[in-house]
């Protein structure tokens, strides 16, 4: 049960660039929510960056 | 440990999942906003940890859009529709939303109910109140799961470890919503077997 865990080396560089989003504004673009997009992969964004337009 | 402040008490609330300190730029890591984001949501979500982050998405829509028609929903998220007949109904059954017919009698207008609205607006302070700025950090943080449909639960846990990495279980599950801790460590599991967590040597 102690064992240490933490996020994996594929998934830790796309989930700091979505805590990056948090207090950006608005991205000014609308994201589909049944887009289908890839596993980690979180495009641009960043603070006050523009969020990436994905396929409906 | 369940703390309560001053601003959960304004709220009449009993049971709330939030129960970390309450926003502060200064002192919060981005993890740690992330996981807080998560803590207003479930509040908005009938305290229920196992709602996906989808719902959480149609919830913020709908409290932009008030009075919505699902139509609505479908062409502004492009969302499934039969999915998103399943993720209203859930919404409705938790008190999350109110139906009320339109003026034609046909329409059905969709609503956030109060304490719903009340919960979803501290997550929405994390993002200038914007709630597109909401929506599309939840759809990136749902994409980021893949094939998967990461519920608030997941969410909390990814959010945890990302803040403390590396941590342990027993860290992760205070962070937690005092549910099962069977249900907790299977769910740590489950993100360990989708390569979004991994066992880290001490």
């Amino acid at each position: 049960m102690s064992e240490a865990i933490g996020l994996s080396g594929d998934f830790a560089p796309a989930f700091a660039s979505l805590c990056a989003s948090v207090g950006g504004g608005d991205f000014g673009v609308s994201l589909s929510l049944d887009s289908g997009a890839g596993s980690f992969d979180v495009g641009g964004g960043g603070e006050g960056g523009a969020a990436p337009a994905m396929e409906p | 440990m369940l703390y309560i402040f001053p601003h959960n008490l304004a709220l009449g609330i009993e049971g709330l999942a939030m129960k970390t300190l309450p926003f502060d730029g200064n002192v919060e890591s981005k993890a740690m906003k992330v996981g807080h984001v998560i803590d207003h949501l479930v509040d908005a979500l009938g305290g229920e940890p196992a709602c996906t982050l989808r719902r959480a998405v149609i919830l913020a829509d709908i409290d932009e859009h008030p009075g919505t028609t699902q139509a609505g929903i479908i062409q502004r998220l492009r969302a499934d529709k039969s999915a998103l007949n399943r993720d209203i109904e859930w919404l409705v059954d938790y008190g999350c939303l109110r139906r009320r017919p339109g003026a034609d009698g046909r329409e059905i207008n969709l609503f956030t109910e109060g304490y719903s609205k009340r919960h979803l607006d501290l997550a929405l302070s994390y993002f200038n109140n914007s709630h597109n700025s909401l929506k599309n950090f939840l759809i990136r943080y749902i994409n980021l799961f893949g094939q998967h449909r990461p519920t608030l639960r997941d969410a909390k846990i990814v959010a945890a470890v990302g803040d403390k990495d590396p941590t342990n279980r027993q860290q992760v599950f205070q962070t937690l919503y005092n549910g099962p801790q069977t249900t907790d460590n299977r769910a740590i599991n489950n993100l360990i077997d989708l390569g979004i967590l991994e066992r880290k040597g001490t």
